[in-house]
């Protein structure tokens, strides 16, 4: 907001749709255009085309849909981008064995490749969209390289908060 | 019979900061008006100056009270995201819980048409409102979809229900529910939003901001209806931003509150202005918030001052002027029939003591604190104040002058004033030395020590300076030159020091809650061997009655006390929580058995105490 970026009212309502009720998409990618943060892809678990089970591979094959959908998008990680996935995994607690967990993740996508000044817009936004996503419920992250967009690193992460470490 | 009883209050104004909106509650009969100054609530009645209530449970600043529908709970809120819900049929005000929404400011409440649900909205850490039943507090949906601070927010007054809300994001948001789930947002607006409000029967509903534009929309789903426009400005309704916004009780009209120091009345079906109120030109004309009640149109500037405006004619119909910073010092004319006010930001406040009628003194004799105000019996008013000013305003009209004002420049802080009656002499206590103000002339005369208050007896003869050296110093006056006659020590700094009226008695109070009264004939020996140590913090002020009989004093304790001369070893009269969660600045007796008490909560209080 400190940008003069709005927040279009879709990106709240398609929000609704990935957290709460049904959880009809799997994963939102947003975009800054025209002044505006918009959706520009919600994706639904049909959508995906999985065969296997989410909690087997802890997300692992979703994932790597999303981030190869995120690198085609910018173009091979050359512009910025937000989104937010709804992760869901497996891990062990102490005294409560293995659990199945549901973690909405959101990413701000800032890559190294991108123009300073995309970078700079992105990152004096990120408040406004956090803020009307409502930032209780979500956990967050920045990616600046590929390395840190895989599934492995996000996984580590989630099981560091969750997990039994 | 009690001891004592509150026979009127002069009450505090809302309180104000240019470019906040003033967010006004009512009842739902709509014969009083809600309003926040302090810790407190004020529950003002539109057509009785002296019967307002203050609900004073609030351990932080209040920001905002709403009245449920039902007319049997208040919801208010505080700076630090607390909202109290009260019972408002007992005059005890039973809480009936609180709950902490989020962390920062409450900017606007709202209750639903059943009572039974309130929005409140604000500036929190993680969201900016929220949802909740009234009796349990339990959350009722989620109200984030706006991504900085929401300012404002309504219900839809009927089925199906909607939250509308207002925020600095330049967005007007639309919830549905229960449970209140985001709906939409518009962008309508180009700058913050600052008021959102449905009409009474839930169809429409209408937002303002700091564009200068009123936009109206379709109650049930946000499509927008149209645009206010005042024909005279180009495609905005207002020249400034627009603080308030309200709907008359029948629904067909819209009076909003702007800083461009008008009130706008509009015709909804015409979209159209009909009438416009010019409250004044100045900065502190500027109106900062607008409430239609069933009984009257309130508008409350940037001063504070309550507009009662006539929505036929589209004039003023009445001004309430008064305080909304800590009163300093109380004086009152000779016949009793004024009283006058000063403040911690240098206003006089004229008050029919009668009727509560009340007049700023304008143009303002000073800009920062006063610290001391006497009236004289040719109607003459003295003043001193932390400008390092002595000023005398002449009588004048029906009150005083203040266009033909003496000023008397001062080499040092003033701290206290005495005044003899008839106003030849006068005399102010300053940091570092007594100023004596004769014929014209001001004589200082410096003095060793820090002083804070002054007494002059009755006969011009002794003045008794109060020390912050915790001694009372007392000389004798002849012409412009004081000598020392007596010192008194006392166990901790002199807070305030008093002659009574035939100069017998001298009573001097201290910051170790003490009351000491000496006989001046007897060399200034103890009047009493008692020890009158019943305040429980620092004594700040102390008055005589009229039969030299009776002291009041008011002290940070919150209380008042009524010592009896004649009876020392009396329990005395305690008014207990005279001023809640505020310091008794100042005391005065208006007669025998009136007494009048005003404090850092703005409010002045009249209370009879009988023989």
């Amino acid at each position: 907001m400190s940008s003069g970026v709005m927040v279009d009212p879709d990106v709240q309502t398609s929000f609704q749709k990935l957290s709460e009720g049904r959880k009809e998409y799997r994963y939102i990618i947003f975009k800054i255009e025209d002044n505006k943060v918009i959706v520009e892809s919600a994706v639904t678990q049909d959508q995906l085309e999985l065969t296997g089970d989410d909690y087997d591979d802890s997300s692992k094959a979703a994932f790597e849909k999303f981030a190869a959908d995120i690198k085609s998008r910018t173009n091979g990680l050359t512009d910025c981008r937000y989104a937010v996935f709804d992760f869901k995994f497996t891990c062990s607690r102490v005294g409560a064995g293995t659990s199945k967990m549901d973690k909405i993740i959101f990413l701000q996508i800032c890559p190294d490749g991108a123009s300073i000044k995309k970078k700079m817009v992105y990152a004096s936004s990120a408040a406004a969209i956090k803020a009307s996503l409502g930032t209780g419920k979500i956990l967050q992250f920045q990616v600046s390289d590929e390395p840190e967009m895989s599934h492995k690193e996000f996984l580590n992460k989630l099981g560091e908060k969750y997990g039994d470490h | 019979m009690s001891e004592f009883s509150q026979t009127a209050l002069f009450p505090s104004l809302p309180r104000t900061a240019r470019g906040t909106a003033v967010v006004l509650g009512n009842t739902p009969a709509g014969e009083k008006v809600l309003y926040c100054n302090g810790t407190s609530v004020y529950t003002c009645p539109v057509n009785n100056l002296t019967n307002t209530e203050i609900y004073t449970e609030h351990s932080h600043q209040t920001t905002v009270a709403k009245y449920s529908p039902s007319g049997y709970y208040c919801a208010s809120g505080d700076i630090h995201g607390n909202v109290r819900i009260w019972d408002t049929t007992q005059t005890t005000h039973i809480l009936k819980t609180t709950i902490p929404v989020f962390s920062g400011p409450v900017k606007d409440i709202a209750w639903d048409s059943e009572s039974k649900r309130i929005a409140a909205v604000g500036e929190g850490r993680e969201r900016f409102g929220h949802v909740f039943l009234f009796d349990t507090g339990t959350s009722n949906g989620n109200l984030t979809g706006q991504a900085r601070a929401m300012n404002s927010v309504d219900f839809k007054p009927s089925r199906p229900f909607r939250i509308v809300s207002g925020s600095d994001d330049n967005t007007v948001a639309i919830f549905e529910g229960p449970p209140f789930k985001f709906k939409s947002t518009f962008g309508d607006h180009t700058k913050f939003v600052h008021s959102v409000r449905f009409n009474p029967d839930g169809s429409l509903f209408a937002s303002t901001g700091g564009d200068g534009t009123i936009i109206l929309y379709n109650g049930a789903d946000g499509t927008k209806v149209g645009v206010f426009e005042d024909d005279s400005l180009k495609g905005v309704a207002h020249s400034g931003s627009v603080y308030g916004l309200t709907w008359s009780p029948c629904g067909s009209k819209l009076a909003t509150a702007s800083a461009d120091k008008t009130v706008k009345i509009w015709n909804v079906s015409t979209l159209k202005v009909e009438k416009t109120v010019t409250i004044g030109s100045k900065i502190e004309d500027q109106q900062l918030g607008i409430i239609w009640t069933k009984q009257a149109l309130v508008s409350i500037s940037a001063t504070g001052f309550v507009n009662l405006i006539n929505p036929e004619l589209g004039s003023v119909d009445e001004v309430r002027y008064g305080h909304n910073k800590a009163i300093t010092a109380l004086a009152t004319s000779s016949d009793g029939k004024t009283l006058y006010s000063a403040d911690a930001e240098g206003h006089i406040t004229a008050w029919e003591t009668a009727t509560g009628k009340s007049n700023r003194i304008i143009p303002e004799i000073h800009a920062t604190m006063i610290t001391g105000i006497k009236s004289t019996s040719n109607g003459n008013l003295f003043t001193v104040s932390w400008d390092d000013h002595l000023k005398v305003v002449p009588a004048g009209g029906s009150g005083v002058d203040s266009s033909k004002v003496v000023s008397n420049k001062l080499s040092s802080q003033p701290l206290g004033l005495a005044v003899s009656a008839d106003g030849d002499v006068a005399v102010a206590a300053c940091y570092k030395h007594v100023a004596i103000y004769a014929q014209g002339k001001l004589t200082e005369v410096p003095i060793g020590y820090n002083s804070s208050c002054v007494a002059l007896s009755s006969d011009k003869q002794l003045v008794a300076v109060g020390g912050q050296d915790s001694k009372v110093h007392v000389y004798k006056l002849s012409g412009p030159s004081l000598s020392e006659v007596k010192t008194i020590s006392h166990a901790a700094e002199i807070t305030s020091v008093a002659f009574s009226n035939n100069g017998a008695i001298l009573v001097a109070t201290d910051q170790s809650r003490k009351v000491i009264p000496y006989i001046v004939a007897k060399n200034f020996e103890l009047a009493h061997t008692h020890s009158w140590t019943f305040h429980t913090a620092k004594v700040a002020c102390v008055s005589w009655s009229p039969d030299n009989n009776r002291l009041a004093t008011g002290s940070l304790d919150n209380s008042v006390i009524i010592w009896n001369m004649s009876k020392p070893s009396d329990h005395p009269i305690i008014i207990k929580g005279a001023h809640a969660m505020s310091s008794v600045n100042s005391v005065l007796w208006l007669n025998a058995t009136t007494i009048v008490s005003a404090g850092q909560d703005s409010n002045i209080k009249f209370w009879n105490v009988p023989l």
